[in-house]
């Protein structure tokens, strides 16, 4: 059981002593991959090991961005507080939309759509309301309070974000060898099979988005306290297409697969976007076609298919081994 | 007219059929029989090209049709009436026989071909343009054969015409296939109702397990004491 | 009252626009089972096709659909032949994330060469009025309304009265029976998927003067047409272009009289959630 979490510790310390190793330059791109990571993760749960598809996670990034961020302007309150607020309110959001869809037994397509809806919709808010700052956002006083999430030093920001990646994908290998995580991957593989054994989509699907929405919204608390800032961009359905592809990139269901693909992904068109300047976008246009080829010939992602083939690879010469 | 030999199939890596070897000549009307799950509709699928087959290969007419698509197995003139009989329910009688009619070498002569299949199947004519959904079973079979008769074929495949259909339908539905028979044109057909089949064919194969374990003439299939107490109940 | 009227007469073109547009949708995924979520970023490269046609060759928008047309006609059948059919037969997910990844490069590549400014391309009629009695219509959006109504038309009755017609209803209905039937099945989705972008290439030049375009709408268009798919009644094409009507309609309804204005691109989301809400079991008896 233990060796399923040893991997993660490793990733642990091995981002540390990068961590000691990266200026300031590379820091902040690999805060960023960070970021994606986490929440690719996050999406997983609900995404890949639930098969349930959707775009409203940067709808819950904005949720725990702003709610942190407002109550620490208005009231004071420590965004290390504020954050579960922040939280709470993506939980309920997300339960609401899986029990508008799912207790009516709606199919998986409007789901998609209701929750890409909702970034066009939370868009539209969040630019034309006066109390949460329009097109600007709202702005947090720049300093270095770590009793308020505030450090002038970017290495903290990355040990953070590290950290949670890691707890996030502890839970996530303790998911997927959990009571629950059978159920939501029997759902996911074969629905009616999964019914008629009694499991309930719609409680199941609730769960699962719930722990997403939450774990999800932290990204938003965290983009805040990064940049000193939350503003409508992170709501719109754009950041959704990225999760989905860089998880799909590197397996989508798997554990390691969302970490996989945005750190490959981010720091490839960060690099492409750094070398070549005057084609702006071209990182985004090469990793879109890398993702398209991926799927089209490796079809479940690099993980996945690297799994594959070890396992192929040992079985062979497990019967090498045999005939000899 | 076909000429089957060494065929392997299945699906995905599952093996299903076996060293399957059969024949069937310009004249002849041939039944292989079988019980539920021994591979008779995957034999079917392998031959109309719906699945491919993994070993082995299938010849029509001295053209070899191993690995082609089915639309171009259609063309060299092996139609199968599928299963289930798989109309196009929300489309009319008439465009259902219409549909049928795509094949290359078949188009010119949609008018004489359609005449044909009316005057096998009168009531056809009648309900032409009716929903081929909202027909009788034996009727929706007689739709489902006109359709494959319609591609002007010079090997007509059937996997059980009898599902679903009384009695007195089938033995209709047999009737019509020995008259078909007659002009001449060659019939394959998976059935399970063996006495039936045996009385209407010129010859059987028996498969079992994915196998060919007996083959005769359907007189001497009656006769024999395995396929007496296998299928035949005696 | 006139503007009112001319808010009816705009959801009406803008309408019969996204009827067409979710017909050619509805279309491929009945023989393909394939959601395209790259539909609109599609539509967006036909109307950039537009943009560049009047900027860079002076040819207005009008006469451009002929090049245009036939050139996302050819797009399609590349983009089939090389990414869809090989993605087909894989889980419905996988293709939507393919669909995705396609919408992701087009974005992409729109944003490289025309930037992320919003766009109006200036077409022979931009400006120009049509009287009917008093009211006062905008030409762009009675031109965009025929021809949307004529080529819906043109769709149904080449459906329905011709061999090919016949053909892709057939592949619709039970694919395998159409193959052992002797019709060319993948031959016959690749000429859908490319006639879908090919009314795509007549649409996006035909709404590039009233609409303002920019790279990122495209992920819009598509949700939208995915709404009215779901409205209309997934595979019903009489339904589909009612139900686009009705968007359209109130889209431009929500754009006069809904306070703060910005909240009018609202009104199609909340029908749909407001649809859902109440008639979930017309969602499920048509799907």
């Amino acid at each position: 059981m233990m060796k399923n979490y040893i991997p993660i510790l490793g990733f642990l310390l091995g981002g540390a002593v990068i961590s000691t190793l990266a200026d300031r330059y590379w820091l902040d791109i690999l805060i960023f991959a960070l970021w994606y990571a986490y929440l690719c993760t996050t999406w997983n749960i609900i995404g890949g090991i639930a098969g349930q598809f959707t775009f409203a996670h940067p709808i819950y990034v904005a949720v725990g961005g702003y709610t942190s961020t407002l109550l620490f302007n208005h009231l004071g309150l420590s965004p290390w507080i504020g954050m579960f607020a922040g939280m709470a309110f993506a939980v309920l959001l997300a339960v609401i939309v899986g029990w508008i869809n799912y207790s009516r037994r709606l199919p998986h397509l409007t789901y998609a759509l209701i929750t890409l809806a909702m970034t066009f919709v939370g868009v539209i808010i969040l630019r034309s309301s006066q109390f949460l700052g329009g097109s600007e956002g709202v702005f947090i006083l720049r300093g270095n309070d770590p009793a308020n999430f505030k450090f002038f030093d970017k290495h903290v920001y990355f040990w953070i974000i590290l950290v949670a990646v890691c707890l996030v994908l502890t839970f996530v290998t303790w998911l997927s060898k959990s009571q629950m995580g059978l159920k939501l991957v029997a759902l996911r593989d074969n629905e009616d099979a999964a019914k008629m054994l009694g499991i309930s989509q719609l409680k199941a699907v609730l769960v699962a988005s719930g722990i997403s929405a939450g774990l999800g919204a932290f990204a938003g608390t965290f983009y805040a306290q990064y940049l000193f800032v939350i503003d409508p961009s992170v709501a719109g359905s754009h950041l959704a297409v990225e999760i989905i592809l860089f998880t799909a990139i590197g397996g989508m269901g798997t554990v390691w697969g969302p970490v996989f693909g945005p750190l490959a992904l981010v720091i490839l068109s960060r690099y492409l976007n750094a070398e070549f300047i005057d084609f702006k976008g071209l990182g985004q246009v090469v990793y879109g076609f890398l993702i398209i080829i991926v799927l089209v010939f490796l079809k479940d992602g690099v993980v996945s298919w690297a799994g594959k083939s070890i396992l192929r690879q040992r079985t062979k010469s497990k019967n090498a081994r045999k005939t000899q | 007219m076909l000429e089957i030999k060494g065929l392997d199939s299945g699906y995905g890596d599952v093996g299903i059929l076996h060293n399957i070897s059969l024949s069937v000549s310009d004249t002849e009307m041939v039944a292989v029989l079988g019980s539920n799950g021994v591979g008779k509709s995957t034999l079917m699928k392998t031959i109309s090209g719906l699945l491919r087959c993994t070993a082995g290969s299938v010849t029509l007419a001295g053209k070899d049709i191993t690995g082609l698509p089915p639309e171009q197995i259609v063309e060299a003139g092996l139609v199968q009436v599928p299963e289930g009989r798989h109309l196009f329910n929300g489309m009319s009688v008439l465009e259902n026989l219409l549909i049928g009619n795509t094949a290359k070498h078949a188009r010119p002569r949609q008018k004489e071909l359609m005449e044909h299949i009316f005057e096998l199947f009168p009531v056809l004519a009648e309900r032409q343009a009716q929903a081929a959904g909202t027909l009788s079973g034996g009727e929706q079979q007689m739709v489902a054969i006109g359709r494959a008769l319609m591609a002007a074929p010079k090997l007509l495949m059937l996997d059980e015409p009898s599902l679903g259909l009384a009695p007195a339908l089938t033995h209709q539905v047999f009737a019509a296939l020995r008259e078909l028979n007659k002009q001449p044109l060659a019939i394959l057909v998976v059935e399970q109702n063996v006495s039936l089949a045996l009385a209407t064919c010129d010859r059987g194969y028996v498969i079992e397990d994915g196998e060919i374990t007996l083959s005769d003439d359907a007189a001497a299939l009656r006769q024999d004491d395995r396929v007496r107490k296998a299928y035949l109940g005696m | 009252m006139e503007t009112l009227i001319q808010g009816l007469a705009q959801g009406l073109a803008i309408g019969g626009i996204y009827g067409l547009i979710t017909m050619a949708l509805t279309i491929v995924y009945s023989v393909t089972r394939l959601l395209n979520f790259a539909h609109g970023d599609l539509m967006v490269v036909a109307m950039y096709l537009a943009f560049a046609g009047v900027n860079w060759l002076g040819i207005d928008p009008y006469l451009s659909i002929l090049i245009i047309a036939p050139l996302m006609f050819g797009f399609g059948a590349l983009l089939f032949h090389l990414i869809f059919a090989r993605v087909l037969r894989a889980h419905v997910l996988l293709v939507v994330q393919v669909t995705l990844g396609l919408g992701f490069v087009i974005q992409s590549v729109l944003l490289m060469v025309f930037s992320a400014n919003y766009r109006t391309v200036q077409s022979v009629l931009t400006g120009k009025r049509i009287f009917i009695g008093d009211i006062v219509l905008q030409a762009p959006y009675v031109v965009a309304f025929v021809v949307s109504v004529l080529t819906a038309v043109l769709f149904f009755w080449l459906l329905h009265r011709s061999t090919f017609g016949r053909q892709v209803r057939a592949v619709a209905e039970d694919a395998e029976a159409a193959s052992l039937s002797g019709i060319n099945v993948r031959w016959v989705q690749m000429i859908v998927f490319a006639g879908a972008l090919g009314t795509l290439g007549v649409v996006g030049p035909l709404v590039s003067p009233v609409f303002i375009v920019e790279p990122t709408l495209g992920l819009h268009l598509s949700l939208v047409a995915f709404i009215v798919l779901i409205l209309g009644g997934v595979t019903n094409f009489i339904g589909t272009f009612v139900a686009g009507i009705i968007i359209g309609v109130a889209e431009a309804l929500g754009g006069l009289y809904v306070n703060p204005p910005e909240f009018a691109g609202i009104t199609p989301y909340a029908i749909f959630i407001l649809f859902l809400l109440f008639r979930p079991s017309g969602v499920l008896e048509r799907s």
